[in-house]
């Protein structure tokens, strides 16, 4: 303490020479509260950029079930081997300690609009002023006929971060020389376009390293292209030569029946036997947003393209995957990018801070292999449809030198630095 | 489990090469020295990051590392002792580092401070009785897992000579924290069109919304891929480069995308926000 003691600052207080209590509390108001239900990209950000940015003028909660967050994003480059799984792990410790947000380590079960209350799993509500949903995806597993919840414990959807991720990590290095891997992949719109592809050729390099030679990795898609599918097929010719396939439906003619004990899947055009299944099904917004009537027929929550409050509800805000985000795919940037609108709009709501024009930002990054990386992005803006448009787009080429690739995987690990601070502090 | 810093051990020392073909032209007065590894890290991978020649016409490499002046050039130095400062303090702060400080090594015996955990590979050497120095540095920087062999130093290693002779003499200095100048604003002659921006009257509120664009991939203190730091930068150095990346003078395709909506307000905005010392 510069000029004064302690103790003469304590003496202060009690004269009353000095008031450190906001204008707000001297009311005997409350502050205003914000719930967020969900702790991941969207979730997180959220929570940061308003504790950030409202110098403690607001109570905020986060509600996350899992004590640990692991980035589905980046998480390929685990399975692959690149990275460890502590590398891709992230606790909330930060949030709590710098930022003052209060983390409530259970899962959100429902939410009284009318009431302005979050439900817990343990009985007790959360009172909101506005509340943010950003619960990401929920797994539709009967999409693929014969999968479920059961299945996923043989033949891993890992398409949420954390234990599955680990499990599929387990069987991908159990994996023997000679076995397949057979991935289905899903339709859109879903979690991470590139995703699926990125992580075959993740697997491939794996399999690569450890010298096998007779395995192959067949991917049975639902899609008849995919995202970044030049990028991938000229990568995969020149990395990993005839390991892998594509099959779209033009070819399989229709997935029947997935078997994950049996480890088959049988289209129309053949039964694929694979030592390890990946099965990717359709995705819907996370649950607890179609229980609080926030989805629409898509299954996905319909938004505000200028700051991403519910069309259906006004105290309420739906980000990332869960949201209908127009022309922006669904990826932790773009959960990173819509937090951020969401935050500045919210702030604006309840202190009266100024309100800006919305616009967003995606790049997504995929890694084909070591060294070897690809992107796409775009900007975004409220179009006047009501839609978030993009107003500009950029993709890697075909044909790029190693240097290119290179400098654009050496990109992925700074953003993957950055935005994982951007999100827990 | 190889971490990204082994695997692209190669291919870093690569672009490294380029970054420093394309020689540095940040700094020009001023000597700020950073005390603690992390932040200088941040400043040096600033340095080492591409960031070069075009932007300011005046401007003279003029940082110093140990009170050496040093040459266009230096990036690829500049990166490898950022790599050792990913993992090591330079002072008895280890807090945040997952190894041992290097203070005092040069001359300390190997597995010298008592309160780390060592390898094994490492306690076997000590109890060889060997000692850190030139000769022994030499060898282990070359390609640290062939010396002590298990070791839990993921580091493939410095294969050029001159650099490793390098690194050990900037460990012989204690090591000394790199002083790194930056540039200072008024020191440097503007491009008009920087000067107009400059002369706008920045709405630094604005600067603080936008600015969370540029955090999600400019956030992690320096060591971060190819991403540089931003938070820190003089505005009309600011100015200048987001100007060049919408003109297409510097090739980005991300940045060309994020910098185009960018109007004359919104860049005096960001640059005002991104000016101040710290966030």
């Amino acid at each position: 303490m510069n000029g004064i003691s302690r103790r003469q600052f304590n003496a202060m207080l009690c004269m009353g020479t000095v008031s450190l209590l906001s204008p707000v509390a001297l009311l005997g108001q409350s502050k205003p509260k914000v719930v967020i239900i969900g702790g991941g990209a969207g979730g997180a950000t959220m929570a940061r950029y308003l504790a950030k940015d409202s110098d403690g003028q607001l109570d905020i909660t986060l509600v996350e079930d899992s004590p640990r967050y692991t980035t589905c994003f980046y998480s390929n480059l685990y399975l692959g081997g690149v990275l460890d799984f502590e590398y891709i792990t992230f606790g909330y410790d930060t949030l709590v300690a710098d930022y003052g947000i209060n983390i409530v380590n259970d899962y959100a079960e429902a939410i009284d609009p009318q009431a302005r209350q979050v439900r817990l799993r343990d009985g007790a509500t959360l009172h909101y002023d506005r509340l943010v949903v950003a619960p990401g995806i929920e797994l539709i597993y009967d999409s693929v006929p014969g999968y479920s919840k059961e299945a996923a414990e043989l033949a891993p959807h890992a398409w949420q971060g954390g234990p599955q991720t680990e499990l599929l990590k387990q069987k991908l290095d159990e994996l023997e020389d000679g076995q397949d891997i057979v991935m289905v992949a899903p339709p859109n719109p879903y979690r991470c376009p590139p995703g699926p592809y990125e992580r075959v050729s993740m697997m491939a390099h794996l399999l690569s390293t450890k010298g096998f030679e007779n395995s192959s990795i067949l991917i049975i898609d639902v899609k008849e292209s995919f995202s970044k599918q030049a990028l991938f097929s000229e990568g995969w010719e020149k990395h990993y030569p005839g390991m892998i396939e594509w099959y779209p439906p033009g070819i399989h003619g229709g997935i029947v029946q997935v078997d994950a004990q049996a480890g088959t899947v049988e289209t129309d055009l053949d039964t694929f036997e694979g030592g390890l299944l990946n099965i990717i099904p359709a995705q819907k917004a996370g649950a607890i947003a179609a229980s609080a009537g926030l989805t629409d027929e898509s299954g996905f929550c319909p938004i505000d393209a200028a700051s991403m409050r519910s069309s259906l509800d006004e105290n309420i805000y739906v980000i990332g995957d869960a949201s209908i985000a127009g022309d922006m795919p669904k990826s932790g940037f773009s959960a990173n990018s819509q937090a951020k609108v969401a935050a500045m709009t919210i702030r604006a709501e309840l202190l009266s801070s100024r309100l800006f024009p919305a616009s967003y930002t995606n790049v997504c990054w995929s890694l084909i292999a070591l060294a070897d990386g690809v992107k796409v992005g775009a900007h975004y803006t409220p179009s006047d449809d009501g839609r978030i448009s993009s107003t500009s787009t950029f993709i890697s080429q075909p044909g790029e030198t190693e240097d290119k690739r290179m400098s654009t995987y050496l990109e992925s690990t700074g953003w993957y630095s950055s935005i994982t601070r951007d999100m827990f502090g | 489990m190889k971490t990204i810093m082994q695997q692209l051990e190669t291919p870093l020392t690569n672009q490294s090469a380029n970054m420093a073909k394309a020689g540095i032209s940040y700094g020009s007065s001023t000597g700020q020295v950073a005390s603690r590894g992390r932040l200088l890290s941040v400043v040096l991978i600033l340095l080492s990051a591409g960031i070069v020649a075009t932007l300011l016409p005046t401007a003279m490499a003029a940082e110093t590392v140990s009170g050496e002046q040093f040459e266009p050039g230096d990036a690829r130095f500049h990166r490898l002792v950022a790599s050792c400062l990913d993992c090591h303090a330079i002072d008895d702060d280890s807090a945040g580092y997952v190894g041992p400080t290097l203070k005092g090594i040069v001359g300390r015996r190997v597995a010298g401070i008592n309160s780390y955990s060592y390898s094994a590979a490492l306690y076997k050497k000590a109890a060889a009785g060997l000692i850190w120095g030139e000769s022994s540095l030499d060898r282990f920087l070359e390609a640290p897992q062939t010396m002590a062999p298990g070791i839990a130093m993921k580091y493939a290693g410095v294969p050029d000579p001159d650099n490793r002779a390098r690194l050990i003499a900037w460990l012989a200095t204690g090591p000394e924290p790199l002083s790194i100048e930056v540039p200072v604003a008024a020191a440097l002659p503007h491009a008009p069109e920087v000067e107009a921006v400059l002369q706008i009257k920045a709405d630094i509120e604005y600067g603080e919304y936008l600015a969370g664009k540029c955090l999600t991939c400019h956030s992690a203190p320096g060591a971060s891929g190819s991403v540089p730091p931003i938070v820190g930068l003089p505005a009309d150095y600011f100015i200048n480069a987001l100007l060049e990346y919408q003109q297409g003078e510097r090739s980005s395709r991300v940045m060309l995308t994020m910098s185009l909506p960018l109007e004359a307000e919104e860049l005096a905005a960001l640059a005002a926000f991104f000016s101040q010392p710290a966030l």
